[in-house]
């Protein structure tokens, strides 16, 4: 796995993986419909209890209330991009036992993940995430980045984030080499992910302690810190060290996953035909 | 009598099946306690970092979202094996066979559907509720314990009907997916007061799909809120009656659903 075959014609193949899967969301209209509905849902009841939770105060930690309706916007943005699930590609595969085929393949399991969930995420951007910062544009106002510099860093660090994200899923999924399944997993890097990523609080309102906890931890890096970074929260020497830091992060990953991939060759056990 | 032994037998072959493995019992649990306990402590923080939402403090909206929480963890137990997995009975043609079991097929399901899965979230979500009847000076006594266990009776009734309303009408439609996303969707409106919502919200959520019943009102007994939006308070006591109803429309619901069904024959 993994030869060092990147030539044109492998690059070309992987984006097939993305369309492909991208294509395959139309099948699915009346539940894109209800998808949508309910993605509506969930924006209106936060943005509620974000305007209950400031209950009339302008603002709070530095932070005014239409910054943070911005940030949710933001974040249901990347979000979607962010968040691909990885893991259930490979520990399905992995699980079934279709991996056989992966170990015979010419291609990279890992990329082969990354494309396939890519294609349904950039679907959910254009049918829900654009759209809904189009429309929260209106009804809640949007501060938009006051200089270039801060759509520049932007865009490499939401690139970073979702280098880091879908490597850390897809080391979860390589885990179920050894567990067949990658639910448990899921759940508590869930529970990480919601205390430190900044998905469900942006980490300004945090006390001291679990962000300096959150310091020694990738997850801000995959959520909050890109939006930081497009809010205009940090300087721009700040935005390039969390940059250096996302890169750090994703070596460290990419070695346990080298690692684990190394290890899981061997405890593979075909179940069945 | 007879059905509680035979429920019985059903539990201890599940117990049976747990103790063959585990690791995954455990693996499960902790994993489960622990996307709970985040839950929980974010909830915590952000109404604590703003010191209360609507008037409501941090540890009296920690505990709206622990009995909602319970009682839905409870509801699983029983139900969510049992209607979560109706469509795949009724695509591979497993349902007919449960139509020919020497019992009423509603109870069957739920007997077979016991699941160990949730005692991770029992975990979390009764230590949370201990710890916010403690640092609200709540008394422990008889009468208060006898009467939380009355709501939660009460509300995990509005939960198992939930589970039920959403997955039985795959009688229908086979696949109810998009209705199990909405189920979720309306169980954020409840997760704060939902006092931080417009009016006609409010009323729906009371008289239309009456979810305020889990938690909102009936929390009020204990924190002597007075949080009524204009209603009466009496609401405060009305969760079991809303959730026998709710179950009994449910369990109707499910025998339209069955003199309605046709195998797919596979």
């Amino acid at each position: 796995m993994g030869e060092a075959h990147v030539g044109g014609k492998f690059k070309i193949m992987y984006i097939e993986f993305l369309k492909k899967s991208f294509q395959q969301q139309f099948v699915y209209r009346t539940n894109t419909i209800i998808n949508i509905f309910t993605s509506l849902i969930y924006l209106f009841v936060t943005v509620s209890i974000w305007s209950a939770l400031y209950g009339g105060r302008s603002i709070i930690d530095g932070i005014s209330l239409s910054e943070m309706l911005t940030y949710l916007l933001m974040m249901q943005f990347v979000r979607t991009i962010v968040r691909l699930p990885v893991s259930n590609y490979v520990a399905d595969r992995a699980s079934s036992g279709i991996i056989s085929i992966d170990f015979i393949r010419p291609v990279n399991l890992k990329l082969c993940a990354i494309f396939d969930s890519l294609g349904s995420a950039l679907f959910n951007v254009v049918v829900f995430a654009v759209p809904m910062v189009i429309i929260g544009c209106f009804v809640w106002g949007f501060v938009f980045p006051a200089n270039l510099f801060q759509w520049l860093i932007f865009i490499p660090s939401l690139f970073m984030a979702i280098a880091l994200y879908s490597t850390m899923e897809y080391i979860m999924g390589l885990t179920a080499f050894w567990t067949k399944t990658n639910f448990h997993i899921s759940w508590i890097v869930g529970a990480f992910m919601s205390l430190f990523s900044g998905s469900h609080i942006p980490l300004w309102f945090l006390p001291e302690s679990i962000r300096l906890v959150a310091n020694f931890l990738p997850f801000k890096y995959m959520i909050f810190e890109p939006i930081n970074i497009f809010m205009g929260k940090v300087s721009s020497g700040e935005a390039l060290i969390i940059i250096l830091f996302q890169f750090v992060w994703l070596v460290i990953l990419f070695m346990i996953e080298r690692i684990l991939w190394h290890y899981a060759q061997r405890v593979v056990t075909i179940q069945g035909g | 009598m007879e059905y509680l032994s035979l429920y019985l037998d059903f539990v201890k072959i599940k117990l049976k099946g747990m103790t063959e493995y585990p690791g995954a019992f455990w693996a499960e649990s902790i994993a489960k306690m622990m996307g709970w306990a985040a839950n929980l402590i974010i909830i915590y923080l952000m109404v604590f970092r703003f010191e209360n939402v609507f008037g409501w403090s941090a540890y009296e909206v920690l505990m709206l979202y622990s009995i909602n929480a319970t009682s839905y963890s409870l509801a699983g137990f029983l139900m969510f094996d049992a209607f979560g997995m109706l469509s795949r009975h009724i695509q591979m043609g497993t349902f007919d066979e449960m139509l020919t079991k020497p019992m009423n097929p509603f109870l069957y399901l739920c007997f077979k559907g016991f699941s160990t899965g949730y005692i991770g979230n029992l975990f979390s979500t009764v230590t949370a509720l201990i710890v916010c009847f403690v640092a609200l000076n709540i008394p422990i006594n008889f009468t208060n314990i006898f009467y939380l266990i009355f709501i939660i009776i009460g509300s995990s009734l509005i939960h198992s009907a939930m589970f039920m309303f959403v997955n039985i009408p795959v009688f229908w439609i086979v696949k109810a997916d998009a209705l199990l996303s909405l189920r979720w969707a309306l169980d954020e409106f409840i997760r704060y007061p939902i006092s931080i919502y417009d009016r006609w919200i409010q009323v729906m959520l009371t008289f239309v799909l009456p979810i305020a019943f889990i938690n909102f009102y009936p929390v009020q007994h204990f924190l002597k809120k007075d949080d009524f939006l204009g209603f009466s308070p009496l609401l405060a006591h009305l969760t079991p009656v809303i959730g026998i109803v709710l179950f009994a429309l449910g369990y109707i619901f499910f025998f339209l659903g069955v003199r309605n069904y046709k195998s797919t024959g596979s």
